[in-house]
């Protein structure tokens, strides 16, 4: 359509109806947004190698030619060392303030620990390799740069985008040639940077400018306004991730998707009691725990991670509802009830549209 | 392309190139057994070793002596993704 601001060049260069990305960890979202015109991109660390090329072929084979993509957690730095000597760094307090969470809470001891992937390198060029022999449409690294596979991506017909949460990543990626560079600001669910996304789109912007690499805005993205927002900070589009959280489609529990739609933006925390590092997650017995006076401060990566391994498989094993938590960003707070994926999609385009027809003073665009 | 043992090969070697510069890393990683990641902020001088992965390379270079490190961080040095080092002098 001529003239039409959604319009943008992520969907001249990838056949897209509207510039709205999907990130879901739900194969069925991807399906949904992508059949409504969007793009969607599975994540998928973690997935064996032979899960993420059973759910690729999945999505193609409800999508056709349409653009999707995989999103891997590239490591971006990692510490070196077996788990026996990492164990031994565990202080002897924060192994007894586990041992009482468990006690006191009922929380029973996990059946089955599941097995943790030996080499987080290894695991994620093994799935690289599936990416590209299935020539997926798009390779999203979530977190370190990928420039390190640009022309192996792009030989095989991969597309590659990076999230960023710095200007510096993203003029070194821009350099590298990134297609798409992802600014993720602070308000966005899991692994946030620290610079609102008010502040980042815009300077990531400039940073792109000249180049083929296109922007996309995330964080905090729950509505048309932040749609038309974000176009008008000069994003080709938006990358969005809480709002697929409570669609029919998610595999979210439903209790969680219930809670998102109660949440107040408060209620989207960041805590370092998964990991170590701050991650923004719906609040939770689990977050508000090691908050509480005599707490110990959570223990830096990967020790916490391994801290807390068992004891998070026991609360997911036995279903604690209110100890259970997923990632999620401040767009909590424009969730009001649970829906089609496709009807989130057709509603970002409706509200976008009447923004920039209220800011135009008239429709901006014809049928 | 590599043979298949070749891109999951790791090889650790000396870089004096790169050895005793001051550095700033963007560092995190996937956290397992999760949907979560989570980033990691380093700063401290490059120690020379570098660990290369596969075909085609993914570099990693070895930070220690930190100037900042993540509270709580028990670890004298961390590999860095060197697309994510960033050279004081650069």
């Amino acid at each position: 359509m001529q003239g039409d601001p959604l319009h943008t060049r992520l969907c001249d260069e990838y056949g897209c109806e509207v510039p709205i990305v999907a990130f879901a960890h739900t194969k069925d979202v991807i399906v949904a947004v992508v059949n409504a015109g969007g793009i969607g991109i599975l994540g998928a660390s973690g997935q064996a190698p032979d899960e993420l090329r059973s759910n690729i072929n999945w999505i193609r084979d409800r999508v056709g030619d349409k653009a999707f993509g995989i999103d891997l957690l590239v490591p971006a730095s990692f510490v070196e060392g077996n788990t026996e000597d990492l164990e031994e760094l565990i202080p002897q307090e924060h192994r007894d303030f586990v041992e009482a969470l468990h006690n006191t809470n009922t929380i029973p001891k996990p059946t089955d620990l599941e097995e943790q992937s030996p080499n987080l390198i290894k695991r994620a060029r093994e799935s690289l390799d599936v990416i590209f022999e299935e020539k997926v449409p798009i390779f999203a690294s979530g977190l370190g740069s990928p420039a390190f596979v640009i022309d192996e991506a792009h030989a095989a017909g991969t597309k590659v985008w990076g999230l960023v949460g710095l200007p510096r990543q993203a003029r070194r990626q821009v350099e590298a040639g990134v297609d798409v560079i992802i600014a993720q600001g602070y308000d966005s669910g899991g692994h946030s940077g620290t610079v609102g996304t008010f502040t980042l789109v815009p300077e990531v912007v400039e940073i792109a400018e000249g180049s083929d690499t296109l922007v996309l805005a995330a964080g905090g993205v729950s509505n048309g306004r932040h749609l038309a927002g974000a176009l008008a900070m000069g994003a080709a589009g938006i990358w969005t991730g809480t709002i697929w959280l409570a669609t029919h489609e998610s595999e979210t529990e439903m209790f969680l998707k219930q809670r998102i739609i109660d949440a107040k933006v408060e209620d989207a925390v960041q805590s370092r009691a998964t990991s170590g590092k701050p991650i923004r997650q719906l609040r939770s017995n689990w977050s508000e725990t090691w908050k509480q006076p005599g707490a110990p401060a959570p223990l830096q990566m990967p020790l916490q991670g391994m801290l807390v391994r068992e004891v998070q498989a026991g609360i997911k094993e036995a279903r604690m509802e209110d100890w259970m938590t997923t990632p999620a960003g401040q767009a909590v707070v424009g969730i009001h009830e649970i829906k089609p994926a496709a009807e989130v999609v057709y509603s970002l385009v409706e509200k976008a549209m009447e923004q920039f027809d209220r800011v135009a003073g008239e429709p901006v665009a014809g049928d | 392309m590599a043979d298949v043992d070749d891109r999951y090969r790791t090889e650790v070697t000396y870089d004096a190139s790169v050895a005793g510069k001051r550095a700033e890393a963007d560092g995190g990683s996937h956290v397992p057994g999760t949907n979560f990641a989570a980033r990691q902020s380093f700063a401290g001088l490059l120690t020379g070793r570098r660990m290369t992965q596969g075909d085609p390379p993914w570099e990693f270079l070895e930070m220690g002596d930190f100037t900042e490190n993540p509270e709580g961080f028990e670890h004298n040095v961390v590999w860095c993704h060197e697309g994510d080092v960033y050279l004081d002098d650069e």
